[in-house]
Order: structure tokens, then sequence, then C-alpha cells
């Protein structure tokens, strides 16, 4: 499996983090220690393209949670996107969907974010 | 343990041996109930093997150790099984002991004197209102004589008070297997049926003990029931166990011995710790020594003709006989089982040899099964292997049916005993490595030892052609492991298991042969057989010797049909280049000696677990097509607690339901719930030198994993999982790993072993409520 990674595409007005591979604690980290920098330059709005993770743990997603209370503190927005089945799953079942969106693609997740904006 | 405030005798400490391991455990069993984790179980075992006080002193702890699991034992007496009898005892003794427990401080107000009606007054003065209604609607039951709504009533009594006081029981019901012989004033009672509903509770399951797994199962009955059965047998004492047991009663008894008879005697009478204390109590009534073979087998006499041994057969056989003409025929028919040749007879058979009816000869079969003493399965009856209890009633037979005097029956036992004495001191002076041999096959028990174990081959490329100096830490760095499989016996008869009675045993005094089962799963798909040779000599194993075991093998392959065998050569020292070149021809295993002592001390450094355990089974196994049997296949996998060692077994179970032929979805919610149960694994494991152990078993329908590691019990904690809206606040966001592994699988279970935890899952290929809805998101939901 390779080594996770996240990139990240930087708008005025949101932040979309790539995110690549296993997220555990280390790769829940690395996204927040990236959401975390943009909050700090003011950006509140985050999309978390998961297109190429296929799994995730349950302390990534305590990480997740954790990103979660960061974005709502700043009355920003939370968009979870390209997950897969399983993943989207997860998200339900735990109720992560009931603060973060969940759209099939990036693609919609932007639309719905610069319509609201 | 004090032996103060019991609610039943109990044996005094000093002759309670070895069994505390037993008792802690089924203590954790009740304990679970609180997390709703303890499913119903049976614990078997032959009789006087000490299952009544391991119970008795689980029961015991388990009422004064903690205040939330309310605990009830019954004995179910031969005395109480008329069914008005048997509801109106059941009730008392569990109104008795609820109100106990839950008014410990009064506890002596509650002794075994009350009546039913007295004790339905306190339980209203305690304002248990609707409990004294349950049993006061009991007894208008009885008195309508609707025998039906009674019983089913006083055995469903504890689940209702569970379900209506919002409590947890846990109910252990000892010589259960009597409840077979329930009957009315117009004849026998079935319960078929009616303890359904308490084995599948989790707020009161029920242990079930008794001399036959058979019987008890049988009662239980129906595959529902079945499934959710965890078994344990309770077994005799080990060789060395029951050794310090009989040394220690002499002591404390003040019986003279000396260590090499008592040696013989257990050799005799095996590590039953009834018979043993029996023995020792009776050395010391008739003031003997335990010194000479004559003095022991003096003891051993009196004790199968008039000791307590003897009253305790004797009284079982008339609780289970009355009717005296009946006990003769009884004992007629004992005596044919076990002086005849054969080791199985049929019923036409005994029929025609006792001039009896075939009806009347499976009757009497019913009560000796009952007793625990034949076996009668398939037509065929066998019988225990239980030599006290035979001559118990050899003598019986003896006495009552032939009428032969007490003393020249005295004068045979001695005479007999005197003889096998002689054959246990002949096979003492056996050579020591036969007996090492015999031991390590007896002890295989699912256990995972490195494979080189078992090649001399690769074992003398690796260290020589001795390898003597090889430690076991080095053999256990090897990557290559095998897992062995239960062996239930071990001999040097060869007895194949389809035998007609008229086939005698293969003797072969040159192989062992152990009947194992793969995985411990005892299904005709799991049945193998090992074919051992030893050879002692001191010169190379030759291709010579190779080619004689394989005969010998293939002499015997016809004996044992289609049922796998495993060929095993072990050597004195070295093996020549031939004959290791035909051991791989022929797909053998072959050991020298130092194998064999590391195969030993793998084994014994392996984790003893208190009950031989058996795995849940499905249905029974008539009902299950051959074929499907066969589908079960199963891999092992055994992760170093290192990073991303949960990401191995999420690949495994991906590889391993793809060819099970998974769907996507099923795999990647397999991947997912094994990850969290490594994570969860890892993290109670004490430190980094541990493993984590999976098993991995496809089924034609479902996949299931066990996920085991060492360390401290794995802490469910307070029933109730996270909420998100309180986890986004917490500092803590942790703790979603159980609920993920529930969602994402059909079954899931979490067993607390002596020193670990262990996780069994299951994931169905078929789940019977798919949710339609799980599988899809809908565009921008904010669930």
């Amino acid at each position: 499996m390779a080594k996770f990674s996240v990139t990240d595409r930087v708008h005025d007005k949101y932040v979309v983090l790539y995110v690549n591979g296993y997220i555990n604690n280390l790769g829940g980290e690395k996204i927040d220690e990236r959401c975390s920098y943009y909050l700090k330059k003011g950006i509140k709005n985050f999309i978390i393209n998961f297109e190429r993770t296929e799994l995730i743990n349950s302390v990534g997603i305590s990480i997740l949670i954790g990103v979660i209370e960061k974005v709502l503190q700043v009355k920003g927005t939370l968009y979870f996107t390209n997950a897969n089945r399983v993943s989207k799953e997860i998200f339900r079942m735990l109720e992560l969907s009931k603060f973060a969106k969940i759209y099939d693609t990036e693609e919609q997740a932007v639309a719905h974010l610069l319509k609201k904006s | 343990m004090e032996t103060t405030n019991q609610f039943f005798p109990m044996l005094p400490e000093s002759e309670f041996f070895d069994r505390d391991r037993e008792v802690e455990y089924i203590v954790r069993m009740g304990l679970n109930t609180v997390h709703a984790r303890t499913r119903s179980a049976i614990l078997f075992g032959s009789r006087g093997i000490g299952k009544s006080e391991v119970l008795k002193r689980s029961y015991h702890r388990l009422f004064w150790e903690q205040d939330d699991i309310v605990p009830i034992y019954y004995n179910v007496s031969a005395e109480c099984l008329f069914v008005p009898d048997f509801v109106r005892n059941y009730l008392a003794e569990f109104l008795r002991q609820y109100l106990a427990f839950k008014h410990k401080e009064d506890y002596g107000a509650f002794h075994h004197t009350l009546s039913l009606r007295r004790l339905v007054d306190l339980a209203r003065d305690f304002g248990e209102n609707w409990l004294a209604t349950l049993i006061t609607q009991c007894e208008e039951s009885l008195a309508e004589r609707d025998y039906l709504n009674a019983l089913k009533s006083a055995i469903l009594a504890p689940y209702y008070v569970a379900h209506h006081n919002d409590c947890r029981l846990y109910v252990i019901i000892d010589e259960f297997q009597r409840v077979k012989d329930l009957r009315t004033d117009i004849g026998p009672f079935h319960v078929l049926g009616l303890y359904q509903q308490v084995v599948q509770s989790r707020r009161c399951p029920h242990l079930f003990s008794g001399s036959s797994r058979k019987l008890i199962e049988g009662i239980v009955g129906g595959s529902t029931s079945l499934a959710d059965l965890e078994r344990l047998e309770l077994q005799e004492f080990e060789h060395h166990d029951a050794l310090q047991m009989f040394e220690q009663l002499c002591e404390r008894f003040q019986v003279p011995y000396k260590k090499e008879f008592l040696v013989d005697f257990i050799e005799q009478i095996g590590g039953n710790p009834l018979y043993i204390r029996n023995i020792v109590h009776q050395a010391q009534k008739q003031q003997v020594a335990l010194m000479s073979i004559r003095s022991c087998q003096t003891i051993y006499a009196e004790e199968v003709i008039a000791g307590h041994t003897h009253f305790y057969w004797t009284a079982l056989l008339k609780n289970q006989i009355r009717d005296p003409l009946r006990r003769k025929h009884a004992l007629g028919l004992f005596h044919t089982v076990t002086v005849a040749p054969q080791l199985k007879f049929s019923l036409d058979y005994l029929a025609h040899r006792l001039s009896r009816s075939t009806e009347e000869v499976h009757a009497i079969l019913d009560d000796l099964e009952q007793l625990g003493i034949v076996d009668f399965d398939f037509g065929q009856v066998a019988v225990a292997e239980d030599a006290i209890m035979r001559d118990c009633f050899l003598v019986l037979y003896e006495t009552e049916v032939k009428g032969m005097q007490r003393d020249r029956v005295a004068s045979d036992v001695i005479k007999r005993k005197l003889k096998d004495m002689a054959r246990f001191q002949r096979r003492r002076e056996r050579s020591g490595i036969e007996k090492k041999l015999e031991q390590i096959l007896n002890s295989f028990d699912c256990q995972q030892i490195p494979q080189i174990l078992l090649s001399y081959q690769d074992f003398s490329e690796q260290y020589g052609t001795s390898g003597s100096d090889i430690t076991l830490d080095e053999i256990r760095k090897h990557p290559r492991t095998m897992t062995l499989p239960q062996v239930v016996g071990t001999s040097k008869e060869i007895v194949p298991l389809d035998v007609t009675p008229s086939t005698e045993t293969y003797h072969n005094p040159f192989v062992f042969t152990s009947y194992a089962f793969k995985s411990g799963l005892y299904s005709s798909g799991n049945e193998v057989v090992w074919l051992v040779e030893l050879l002692e000599s001191a010169s190379p194993v030759t291709s010579v010797e190779v080619e004689d075991f394989q005969a010998k093998c293939l002499r015997l392959q016809k004996h044992f049909g289609r049922v796998g065998l495993v060929k095993w050569i072990v050597g004195k020292d070295t093996f020549s280049e031939e004959s290791l070149e035909l051991i791989q021809n022929y797909n053998m295993y072959a050991s020298n000696l130092v194998q064999l002592e590391l195969i030993g001390e793998c084994l014994s450094t392996a984790e003893k677990v208190p009950f031989r355990q058996y795995a849940a089974e499905a249905a029974p196994e008539t009902e299950a097509p051959v074929t499907e049997l066969r589908e079960v296949t199963e891999f092992n996998l055994t992760l170093p607690i290192v990073a991303d060692a949960e990401l191995v077994a999420a690949n495994a179970i991906g590889q391993i339901a793809k060819n099970a032929d998974f769907d996507e979805q099923a795999i990647g919610q397999m991947k997912m719930a094994i990850i969290e149960a490594c994570i969860n694994a890892i993290e109670y494991s004490p430190n980094k030198e541990k493993k984590i152990r999976l098993r991995f078993i496809t089924k034609p329908d479902s996949v299931e994993v066990w996920v085991e590691n060492e360390g401290p019990p794995l802490e469910l904690g307070p029933v109730g999982e996270p909420a998100i809206a309180q986890k986004v606040i917490d500092p803590n966001k942790r703790g979603w790993g159980i609920k993920l592994i529930k969602s994402l699988m059909d079954d899931v279970e979490f067993d607390m072993l002596e020193h670990g935890t262990r996780l069994r899952m299951v994931k169905l290929k078929h789940p019977p409520e798919q949710q339609a809805t799980s599988s899809e998101a809908t565009e921008g939901e904010t669930l």
C-alpha cells in the first residue's frame, strides 16, 4: 500500500485536500495538520477528496472528527467526496455525515459550496 | 475460599485439587452476563470427575463476590422427577436463592427447609409480588394438572424475572440429563423444546451440566439452540496432577505409600479425583499402607466391593433403575458388553444374546447411557473407558445376578488386578521415547509449530545432521508454521470408525495411530488419522525401513476409507539420503529425537485452556451434506506487533473473501472490520514481543475470523455507544472500533480468555436482512 500523502488545491473560498493511502493515526494527523494550516490562513471551507483512499480506521476517523470540530468552531463547511462505498457507509453509520456533507464527486461539492456562498 | 456461608455442601479446601482455573472460567462466564456476552453452555465429563464441585464453588463465588448477576444453582434430583415435585422443587430453590442474593444480609433466613408456600410469602414481604404471583400461577396449573404449562413456567421463571426486573441471572443446572426422565402419573413427560428460549437468552444464560454431552444436547434440542451453545468438557486430571493429588491426600490422611505404586494406581484408575479420594479414604479406614502391590490391590478390591465407589455406583444404578429385575437385566447387559472381546455391539446382537426384545434392550441401554457408563449410538453400544466403574458393575453382576460370595469375588478382583499391575509395571519400563512420542501426540490441540520440526531434511540442512545445539527460540523464528489437529486419542490398536462388530481390532505394535480433527471441529470432513512409526535404532533410518512403513500405511489405508492419513516417521538420530528421497516421494513427515524434543517443548509452552472446548455447531452433523462439510477451509496467520500489521490481515481477508466469491462491498467491510479488530488486539497486548493470532475459516456461506491476543482482557465498558454530537466536543474522540466491527460484520462475539481476548466475527454471504440503502449515498446528503 502506498505511503500516505496529502496534496491540496487552494481556491480563495476553499481548499481541496487530496488524500492518498490508508488513513490511520499518521494519515489522519497529516489531514489535520493541513486543515489547521489553512484555518490559520482564514480559509473556512474544506473539501476532502478520498478518491485514492481505500481504507480508513477508527483512529483516522477520530482525527477527522477533530477536524470537524475545528471547522465548526469557525463556522466553516466540510465536504467529503469521492469516497468508496464502504467509507461512505462508515461515515453514515458513525453519523459524520451530520457534520460533513457527502458528495460523490468533487465537482458536485464545489458547485454546492459556490452556490451557497 | 471460605467454607462458611455455603449454600451447598462442598469439599474441604484440602481435598479440592487443581480445578481453580475451571472455577475461574465459569465465574467469568457468569460475570460476563452483565455485558450480555455469555452464551448458554453445556459442561460435560465423566462421573466423579468433579463437575458438581466446580459448579458449586463457582456459584459460591458468584454469590458472595459481586452484586450484579443473580446466580442460581440447581441439581436435578433423582427423587424429584415427578413433574409436580420437580416444578415445586425447582421454583423453591430458584426463589430461595434469588431472595437470598437480593437480601444477602439475611441469607441465613432462606434455609433449605423453607416450603415453597413460605418462600412465596417471603417474596411478598420483600415486595416481589410479581414473582410470587408467577409461582402461584404455576401452582394453579399443577392443581389443574396442566403439567406442560406448569413446567414451562418453572423453566422460564428465571428468564421472566430477568426481563421483568431488568436484571441478569446465571443459571447452573447440574445433573441435567435427569430431566429426560421427568414423568407424570400417566407416563413419561418430554421436555424437548422447553429450554430453547432460555438457551438463547443473554440475560439469563444457562449452564447445563451432566455426564453425557449427547443427552444434554438431545434435551436442549433444536438446531437453533445447539448452534448457540458453548461446549466445555471437564477432563480427568493429567497424570502428573493426579499423582500430586494422590500424594497430598496420602500425607493428609497419614497413609504411608510408595510413589511407584501410586503411579500404577493412576494407570489403573485414571485421573478421576473421586476415585483417588476414595482409595485414600479406604486405605486410611483399613489402616493399610500403599507400599506393596498386594496391599494396593486389596484396597482396590475393598473399594469396588464395599467402598464409597461401590456405593456411589450402586446408588446411581438404583436411582436410575428402580425395578430390581430390570436392574439385573441391566447388569447382565453391562456384563455382556464389557467382557466380550469386540468393542461395539449392535442392538440385535444384544437382544439375541440376552433373550430380550430389542425394545427392552433399548430401554435398558437408555438407562445405562444416562448413568454415563455406555454410549449408545447409531445402533451400536460402547462402554465408557473407566476401569473402576467397570469393576464395580462386574462385582455387582457377580454378587447380585450370579449370587457369588463376596470373598470369592474379592479374590477374583485381586487376582485380576495383580495381573494388571504386572502389566502396568512392564509398561512403566517400556521405552521412554515411545512414551514421550505418545504424550506428544496426545497433546496435539490445534497448536502451531514450526514446520521444520517435521521435516528432517530441512532441519539437517539448516542445523547439521544432529541439530542438537538448536534452541526453541531459534526454531520459533522460522516463518513457516503448521497447525496441528486436535487429537482425541492415540493407540496402537487400529480401530477403523466404520468397524462392524465382527471386525476385530487391527493390532500393529509398530505404528501409533492418533485420531484427530482438523481445527478441533468434530465433523467427518475434518477427520484425520496420524500414523506414526518410531525407529529406535541408533543407525540412520534406511530406505528399507521407510518402504516398510509405507507398506504398513498402505495396508492400513483401506481401514480408514476416506479419512485423511498423515504419515510421520520418527528416527533416533539421522536419516540416510535414500530414505529422505523416499520420505519426500511418499509425502511423509520425518523427525529425529532432537526435533521430537523441540516439538514437546513447543507444545508444553503453549497456553493451557481450562476446558477442552468445542466449536459451536451450526446444525447437527447428520443434517449437513458431506460435500458442504468438505468446503470448509481454514487459514491461520500470526502477526507481530509492528506498524501497519493490521494491513497484512486486511490483505489476507481480502484475498480469502475474494476466493470465496464475496462481493466487493462485503470484502471492503471485512477489511475495515479486521483492521479494527487488529488495532484492538495490538492495543491490548502488553508488549511488542507478543503476537496476534488470526484464524480465517471459510464455509460455503460465510467467512469466520478469529482474532486472539494475549494481555489484559478487553474492556468493553458500559452498554452504550459513542455519540457523534458528544464526540465532536469531547477531547477523547476515540472509541469507535467496536461499533464499526459490529456494524460491518453479521455476528460478533468477544470471549475473555485467561490471558487475553478472542474476538470471533462472522460475515455471511447472504445476510438475512441486507440493507438495500446501505450501498449508495445520495448526492449531497447530510445524513
